[in-house]
């Protein structure tokens, strides 16, 4: 409006004010003249003189507290030190907060701040004085400095703080319309004043936005830095709780854990309240909710639960900046496990650093086992690769274990550290293993893998001793990575040692936890499948007295519970498993055995009738019309040592039958074609036992063939190179029977190599020792032979 | 000369000044008059039943009955004075109804600690913050319409000690009193 308009405005309003109010109508449309928007203006203001109510009584009347509540503060005008109180700025539970001058001078403004009577002032009068020095040595430009202290002549604490004139952090970004960006850029110079003091050794124990002030010129400054701890109370630690005195001076939407449960206060506090406050910044809410406000409710609120990522509550387009970086910044800040927060405000603030500056940065998403889930979902092919950034993804694991171990007084925390490290050796153990197990090539990652695994495990264990669930898991981690070691039947390292070591550890667990709860058939099964594990490494070895009373252990346990877990496909392979290693080493030509053919031969027939009924009840399960033609290949070599070589023949035929449907239905089971190539070679070993030399050559070859491919394709597989080595022997030692020395030499040297390879990986093996020894007088006759010749 | 007069011997300094023509020393007066006007309240209050309407004329004469010494001064030093407190008043005012009106839009009382929350007593601040803003656009159209407002509303002058103050006529007073009322009205009621 210009100043005319307001003129003719006023003239014509006042005129008419000073008429009859029945003449005002008639006069206004006069003086108008036709001018339309000011006779609008006028009849709209004489319209408002009706409102006889408006502005009718004293502003003072609107805000009747503003003078009554301070009419019982006979501060104001009170000097104190050499300042003079001028009037309350804030209050608080342990006090008020008034703004002082110094006596005679309006310029020197301080900001004083006068404890309740009876707030233990002989004890923060006597803190202070120790800590006086430190706090007035605070000099950083954003921290309000710390003028002087002591007691009032009527008892009473106070601290004179340099005055800010400024607005909570909060409210200032608010007004101000701060984008993300310049709110953490501010934020950063909060951090700064912290690091600074606990640079010199003083934590604030109460940063929120009420104490970060942001002056005119938007600068933020810390305000009472220390005081808390000159304010606490000298209530013994344990007592000091949510509900206890103690607590009440602190703010509880930014307070630590520790500060709810009365716990040590580090410099890790301040760092988790900065976080609260980054939160509040960031999301523009606070990170809990206390819907009731209870005190047992916050302190359960703030010391179980994480806040909700702030991109999640912040709403708007606001989220998508949020999301990502600064919700890990925020969340790792606020750790509920203090040693799981930035270590310093420093690096929090380095790490908004390299958010502002798009580099990655170093906090880690607490998904870990979510993502390594995924990972292994996508990544099914590359193995290898899948393995090793798997575990680098887990390389902070190991960190995270140590953090679980040691903060047992954070027992909620640790817990929830606890199972996502054991759900991440879990799906180590089960999920990846499992993917991979039966890719070519896989055998070290399994290794890297279930070894990890069983680090985490290991380090969960010791910690957590009663833990059934885990004891459980710990057994099964020890057996599948005995298995990768130097298991049988499955692709391994050929580290029997290892294997041997670990299988024995997982009985050993197997066998307390069994003893003290007899009941549980999940503790008999994994004690009879370590039982058999266990004779499984000793067997080969020769040590049969040691390695036989495991497998009857281990079948006899089957046996109690045979009822018990008829529908459980994995135990009753468990159960065959058992049986023919029974079978093996009690009768089995190709093994060392106890020469009891018949016993060996009743096994076998025993696990291969618990595999036709498997197969029988689940068409779709390979593993078990696979089990009928490795029993079928196993009883011919009992049949055969009884010399019925027909029948051998016939058993082994039916064999290579019953897996070459198997390897059509799958084609890339290493396992699968490993047997085939063994069957096929039995096959021939009947017909040159029974005399038919090509049709035996023709059948060593093709087994050999089959299993090239196999190792080839996993060349680290000591059971492969093994398989095929033996192959290569069979074969060769048929050629120089037959003649042919060339053909025989080449394949003794290739399966010579083989065996010394093995050898070295696991020099204790007498009779690999015993087949190399073999072999080279074989090559050392040929040679000479041919040398002869 | 005593380098620290006393504040009556400084107020009344500086009144005269005032009204000598200096308008600067307004802000020098302010202080004195803050912490005056506050604590004569809070002596007044303690004195009184619980329920009581504060005077706001009472204060401000107290006051300056307090801090000028009356040998020395006129009676149109008593009406500066009394202007210098109502803009005293405003703000004393203001401050407290700002930080009022704040806490009960934001939600602020839940960020305190327990034992200070809510002793929310049922108060008008909001609608004085609106009149105040509502006031100093007035103050841009017509700062003596401004001024009675001020004075009459925020320091509890009659209209009598409001002429005086402005050195105006009295049906003066009335007339940009009425307007400012209805202009204010207006401008804070909603559209």
């Amino acid at each position: 409006m210009t100043p005319e308009r307001w003129r003719q405005i006023k003239q014509i309003f006042q005129a008419a004010f000073e008429l009859p109010s029945a003449e005002r109508q008639a006069y206004v449309q006069e003086a108008c003249a036709g001018d339309a928007e000011l006779r609008a203006e006028v009849e709209s203001l004489l319209l408002s003189i009706e409102e006889e109510e408006f502005l009718s009584g004293v502003a003072a009347s609107y805000v009747p507290d503003a003078l009554a509540g301070e009419a019982c503060d006979r501060n104001i005008g009170r000097r104190i030190g050499a300042y003079q109180i001028v009037r309350q700025i804030g209050e608080g539970g342990m006090g008020a907060v008034y703004l002082a001058e110094r006596a005679g001078e309006f310029q020197q403004q301080a900001a004083i701040k006068l404890l309740r009577a009876g707030m233990d002032s002989r004890g923060i009068v006597s803190r202070f004085r120790h800590e006086r020095q430190i706090l007035a040595g605070l000099d950083h430009p954003n921290i309000a400095h710390l003028l002087e202290g002591g007691t009032t002549e009527d008892g009473r604490p106070y601290f004179v703080m340099e005055y800010v004139d400024g607005e909570p952090i909060d409210a200032y970004a608010a007004r101000s319309g701060l984008g993300i960006k310049d709110r953490l850029r501010l934020f950063q110079q909060v951090c700064a004043a912290v690091q600074y003091a606990h640079h010199n050794l003083v934590v604030h124990r109460d940063i929120k936005p009420g104490n970060i002030l942001v002056t005119g010129s938007g600068i933020p400054k810390l305000l009472d830095f220390g005081i808390a701890k000159l304010l606490r109370s000298d209530v013994p630690r344990e007592t000091v709780g949510l509900t206890q005195a103690g607590f009440r001076m602190m703010t509880p939407e930014y307070a630590s854990p520790e500060q709810v449960r009365g716990q040590p206060i580090t410099t890790a506090t301040d760092v988790y309240s900065l976080g609260a406050v980054l939160y509040q910044l960031l999301a523009g809410k606070m990170p809990h909710d206390f819907p009731s406000g209870s005190p047992t409710e916050m302190e359960r609120v703030i010391c179980e639960t994480e806040p909700r990522p702030p991109s999640q509550v912040s709403g708007g387009p606001v989220a998508r900046q949020l999301r990502g970086d600064l919700d890990t910044i925020v969340l790792k800040a606020m750790q509920i496990d203090p040693r799981q927060r930035y270590a310093s405000a420093e690096r929090l603030s380095a790490d908004i650093q390299r958010h502002l500056d798009g580099m990655p940065i170093q906090a880690r998403p607490q998904t870990l086992v979510y993502r390594a889930g995924r990972f292994v979902r996508r990544n099914r092919v590359s193995v290898a690769a899948a393995a090793l950034v798997l575990v680098s993804l887990a390389g902070g694991m190991t960190v995270a274990i140590w953090q679980a171990r040691v903060a047992q007084a954070q027992r909620l925390r640790a817990e929830r550290r606890f199972n996502d490290v054991r759900q991440l050796a879990h799906s180590f153990l089960f999920d990846f293993h499992d993917a991979i197990q039966n890719l070519p090539g896989a055998t070290p990652a399994r290794h890297l893998v279930v070894n990890k695994a069983l680090e985490y495990l290991n380090s969960l264990a010791q910690e957590a001793g009663g833990d059934v669930a885990l004891q459980r898991e710990l057994a099964e981690a020890y057996i599948r990575v005995g298995d990768v070691e130097g298991g049988t039947g499955l692709p391994n390292l050929g580290d029997k040692a290892g294997a041997r070591q670990s299988y024995e550890r997982a009985l050993g667990i197997a066998g307390r936890e069994a003893h003290r709860d007899p009941q549980s058939l999940e503790w008999q099964r994994l004690l009879a499948r370590a039982h058999y594990s266990v004779g499984d490494i000793i067997a080969p070895t020769r040590d049969l007295a040691h390695a036989m009373p495991h497998y009857r252990e281990a079948v006899r346990i089957f046996e109690a519970i045979a009822p018990r877990i008829q529908q459980d496909v994995a135990a009753q392979f468990e159960m065959v498993g058992a049986y023919e290693s029974l079978g093996d080493f009690s009768g089995n030509p190709g093994f060392v055995n106890l020469g009891d053919l018949k016993g060996a031969k009743a096994a076998y027939e025993k696990a291969r009738s618990i595999d036709q009924a498997v197969a029988a009840a689940h068409p779709d399960n390979l593993r078990s019309p696979r089990g009928v033609g490795l029993m079928d290949m196993k009883i011919g070599d009992v049949v055969m040592g009884m010399g019925n070589l027909e029948e051998g023949l016939r058993k082994y035929q039916s064999a290579v039958q019953a897996i070459e449907a198997v390897v059509e239905r799958d084609p890339l089971n290493p396992t699968t074609r490993l047997m085939l190539g063994l069957a096929t070679g039995k096959v021939g070993r009947a017909f040159e036992r029974t005399g038919q030399t090509q049709a035996a050559l023709a059948q060593y070859k093709k087994s050999s063939d089959i299993q090239r491919n196999v190792m080839a394709a996993d060349p680290q597989n000591a059971m492969y190179k093994n398989s095929y080595g033996l192959s290569l022997q069979n074969y060769a030692d048929l050629l120089r029977k037959t003649g042919d020395r060339a053909g025989a030499l080449a394949r003794y040297r290739e399966a010579l190599s083989i065996f010394q390879q093995l050898l070295a990986l696991d020099p204790g093996t007498k009779w690999r020792q015993e087949e190399c020894a073999d072999i080279v007088a074989a090559i050392g006759e040929l040679t000479a032979a041919k040398g002869r010749k | 000369m005593d380098p620290h007069p006393s504040p009556a011997g400084k107020v009344t300094e500086l009144l005269l000044e005032l009204s000598g023509g200096n308008r600067a020393v307004v802000d020098e007066l302010i202080p004195f008059l803050y912490r005056e006007l506050k604590r004569i309240a809070a002596a007044q209050l303690l004195n009184e039943r619980p329920g009581h309407t504060l005077q706001v004329t009472a204060l401000v004469h107290e006051a300056y009955l307090k801090l000028v010494d009356q040998s020395q001064v006129h009676w149109q030093n008593r009406a500066h004075f009394f202007g210098v407190a109502a803009q005293v008043m405003r703000r004393i005012l203001l401050d407290y109804a700002k930080g009022r009106a704040r806490a009960k839009r934001g939600g602020d009382l839940r960020r305190t600690s327990f034992d200070e929350a809510l002793t929310v007593s049922y108060d008008r601040a909001y609608e004085l913050v609106e009149i105040d803003e509502a006031l100093q656009r007035l103050e841009a159209l017509d700062q003596r319409q401004a001024k009675v407002v001020e004075m009459r509303f925020f320091g509890g002058l009659s209209v009598e000690e409001t002429a005086e103050a402005l050195g105006v006529s009295e049906p003066t007073v009335k007339r940009e009193w009425a307007m400012a009322r209805a202009w204010l009205h207006r401008e804070i009621s909603p559209a």
